[in-house]
């Protein structure tokens, strides 16, 4: 009896620790490819060249750490790409913020002839992959570059008629996460503020934006990270260097048939990873939330 | 606080590499003949009206990056002959130059056409004159040639490379030869005497050596243990213009009395046959067409491969970024020879080989096309080209060259020059494009394991999907 005691005592125990364990086990091999391969980016950018996780020298020898792989730093092109990725990604954080802010609000406490339509509309749109846009994209830039004063500025070849196609492109997904905040606001300090005599615009701006920080700061994170990282559009809409961003940059430095400096490349791409892991460090909890399903208000 | 921590490390980081940094020098070393060349530096005229100018080249870097960059040399003259004319503009160029992918590279320029915002110059295969002519994206220039009297010294027969139409649409700024390279070490492995590697050119271009005992010799090594299987034979690794001269030396025609094409079946046949063959007998892997250059010139410069098809400008390639460590020019001249592509026995039997010319084109987009061209014919010069010619391993464009003292002290270059006594040419029409995919689906088929009738059933289908009139099967 004892024994069996001390047998099921010990089996249970044994399952409490694999209990406990397996998940963290299962965990640390499911991420270890991730882990690694950021690890190997940031060794890799110190090294001439790397044999596994490790650098090593011409000769194949461990050792061989160089800073030379961010020479590309004292390159004049490279701050203007980066102005470029910057003020692509603000462009989208403002206009899709924007616009969604404001479509989504409409759709969601108005009543209007076509609302659903045009809701069923927006996500269909957001199933198509930018790529199968691409000619028609180019038509409508193609029409905006010969517009006096607009094609300029949001013309083919700008950094304004990208924005414009990664704005529109993104605004559907935009629209439908800041239909779902507003949804699950409360009518009622609207209701009394209507009551009271205020226009809808004031009940929106000075009212709902407010209660709806959470939302519109998540937004804003996708967007720019969506802005930072873009490459089809840059890469397609502009030639040269003048108005590409990070991304093409670093398109243009893997040769088609000259060898290819992967170590700088992963500099490069190291260098913009920075501004992405700021921007995390500040804003992980209003990731989260959009990722759990929404806000209740910003209360 | 917390939050700042890992901020502020990456801003101590970021800083340190930025006060360590050194300058942008590459780490390849280019390794180039001496030879030194007399330029005329012309002091650039900045008085008067400057007019912006732009030119897109693509080039590899570094040994190809003359394209553009002698543009940019040619500034000054060409300021100084304006000033002389008394014409009050001045130009201003701005470069756009990088390594992409050919593809990338001419959409680029139809989108960019399109727009109405192309650059003034782009420097492109003399095929692409097929496809922009008639889309009216280049200015015809057969008229404004004669203004510039540095177009006299052009080879005769490259103006044809730029012909579409009965007229000129650009200025020839390169040419070359594709050429087979052999591996001597590996030949002398396989017991070859000195004196049998060193006549293979001779003997090929007499028409004693021919494609089928090139491959007889591949298989021998592989057999021998020599190279190992698939390295007998490397062609490239992804379509491009040298598979239109294993055709042509089957017997085949492109070019006939009117605008379509010609697709000779049995001319491809023998192609499809013998590329079949070769993945057969093991000289050749069946992924070879895995569309990576870098490993390419790494397998045949590292001496793995025996016989290579490429190209005259991956001698500057080779030596400039794969074995410049390994001594350069001297290490390809003591491990590698070059010949003419040996001819099919069961074909003309003639050696033969390609040249693909580039050219400056000018876009009809341009709004200073006489500057455009002003500043191309004084690039157009033999100080200027020799230079480039010699960085990156293409043939000059000028008569004058083949009495420049330079050029002709450039061993490699006066070597390659031969070869051009058996060339070919790409056809400049609009329907290459897709004849070449056409083609090139049979040869696809025929190297993963098709028979050469079921590859030559593909490219015909495909071929006529997508000519339809336009091109003649026969």
């Amino acid at each position: 009896m004892t024994t069996a005691t001390f047998e099921s005592g010990s089996q249970s125990g044994v399952k409490r620790f694999l209990g406990r364990t397996l998940p963290y086990v299962l965990l640390v091999l499911s991420i270890s490819p991730i882990v690694l391969g950021y690890a190997w980016l940031i060794i890799a950018t110190f090294s001439y060249r790397t044999e596994g996780l490790f650098p090593i020298d011409a000769a194949g020898n461990i050792g061989g750490w160089t800073l030379s792989n961010w020479s590309f730093l004292t390159d004049p092109a490279i701050w203007r790409v980066t102005l470029n990725s910057f003020v692509l990604a603000v462009g989208m954080v403002i206009g899709v913020g924007f616009v969604s802010s404001m479509a989504a609000y409409s759709l969601s406490r108005m009543n209007f002839a076509g609302r659903k339509g045009f809701l069923s509309l927006t996500l269909l749109l957001h199933a198509f992959p930018s790529v199968t846009l691409l000619i028609a994209i180019f038509f409508v830039l193609n029409f905006l570059s010969k517009i006096p004063a607009i094609g300029a500025w949001f013309g083919y070849n700008t950094l304004g008629g990208v924005a414009l196609v990664m704005i529109s492109l993104d605004l559907p997904l935009g629209i439908w996460l800041m239909k779902g905040f507003f949804d699950n606001l409360s009518w009622d300090m609207e209701r009394a503020a209507l009551i009271d005599g205020a226009s809808r615009f004031r009940v929106w701006w000075e009212i709902i934006i407010p209660l709806i920080k959470p939302g519109l700061a998540a937004l804003a994170i996708f967007n720019f990270l969506s802005g930072w990282s873009a490459f089809l559009i840059p890469f397609t809409f502009t030639v040269g260097s003048k108005v590409a961003n990070l991304p093409v940059y670093m398109r243009q430095m893997i040769s088609d048939t000259a060898p290819t400096n992967w170590n700088m490349i992963a500099a490069v791409g190291m260098f913009q990873l920075i501004p992405v892991l700021i921007f995390f460090i500040f804003t992980q909890e209003m990731l989260l939330s959009v990722y759990a399903g929404g806000s209740k208000g910003g209360t | 606080m917390k939050r700042w921590t890992p901020i502020m490390a990456l801003f101590v980081v970021v800083a340190l590499i930025l006060t360590a940094c050194p300058s942008p020098t590459p780490e390849v070393k280019v390794v180039k003949e001496t030879v030194i060349v007399e330029k005329e530096v012309v002091k650039e005229v900045q008085v008067g009206q400057p007019i912006h100018i732009v030119a897109r080249c693509k080039a590899a870097p570094p040994h190809e990056e003359g394209r553009c960059n002698n543009l940019v040399s040619a500034v000054g003259a060409a300021n100084a002959a304006l000033a002389e004319k008394g014409d009050d503009r001045r130009i201003e160029l701005e470069i756009i130059q990088d390594n992409a992918d050919w593809g990338d590279y001419k959409t680029e320029f139809e989108l960019a056409s399109d727009a109405g915002q192309a650059p003034d110059i782009v420097c492109s295969g003399h095929e692409h004159i097929g496809d922009w002519g008639p889309a009216g994206y280049l200015v015809d220039v057969t008229a404004m040639l004669g203004d510039y009297t540095e177009f006299d010294d052009v080879i005769d027969a490259l103006w044809a490379s730029t012909e579409w139409n009965g007229k000129r649409w650009g200025v020839p700024q390169d040419a070359e030869a594709r050429p087979m390279f052999y591996n001597k070490t590996l030949l002398a492995e396989l017991g070859w005497s000195d004196a049998d590697i060193e006549s293979l050119p001779d003997r090929i271009m007499s028409g004693e050596f021919t494609w089928e005992d090139m491959f007889d010799t591949a298989e021998e090594a592989v057999k021998a243990g020599v190279v190992k299987e698939g390295n007998g034979w490397w062609h490239r690794p992804k379509n491009g213009g040298d598979f239109l001269y294993y055709y042509y030396t089957a017997g085949g025609e492109i070019v006939g009395d009117g605008d379509a094409l010609i697709f000779d079946k049995a001319a491809a046949l023998k192609v499809y046959e013998k590329l079949y063959a070769a993945v057969d007998r093991g000289i050749l892997s069946d992924t070879r067409l895995d569309g990576d250059w870098t490993g390419w010139h790494t397998g045949i410069t590292d001496g793995d491969v025996l016989f290579a098809f490429g190209g005259s400008w991956n001698w500057a390639e080779w030596f400039s970024n794969y074995v410049a460590d390994r001594g350069g020019q001297d290490y390809l001249w003591e491990h590698f020879g070059f010949a003419a592509i040996p001819g099919m026995a069961n074909g003309t039997g003639k050696p033969t080989t390609l040249t693909h010319p580039l050219i400056y084109m000018i876009s009809s987009a341009s709004e200073h096309p006489d500057l455009a061209l002003l500043l191309i014919s004084k690039a157009s010069v033999k100080e200027l080209n020799t230079d480039y010619a010699i960085a990156s391993g293409h043939l000059g464009i000028l008569k004058s060259q083949a009495e420049y003292g330079p050029y002709m002290s450039a061993k490699f270059l006066t070597q390659v020059l031969p070869l051009l006594d058996v060339t070919t040419f790409l056809p400049n029409s609009p329907h290459w494009s897709a004849w070449s995919n056409g083609y090139y689906e049979g040869i696809q088929a025929a190297e993963s394991g098709f028979s050469a009738e079921d590859a030559l059933d593909l490219a015909v289908d495909y071929l006529q999907n997508e000519l339809g009139e336009n091109v003649v099967i026969r």
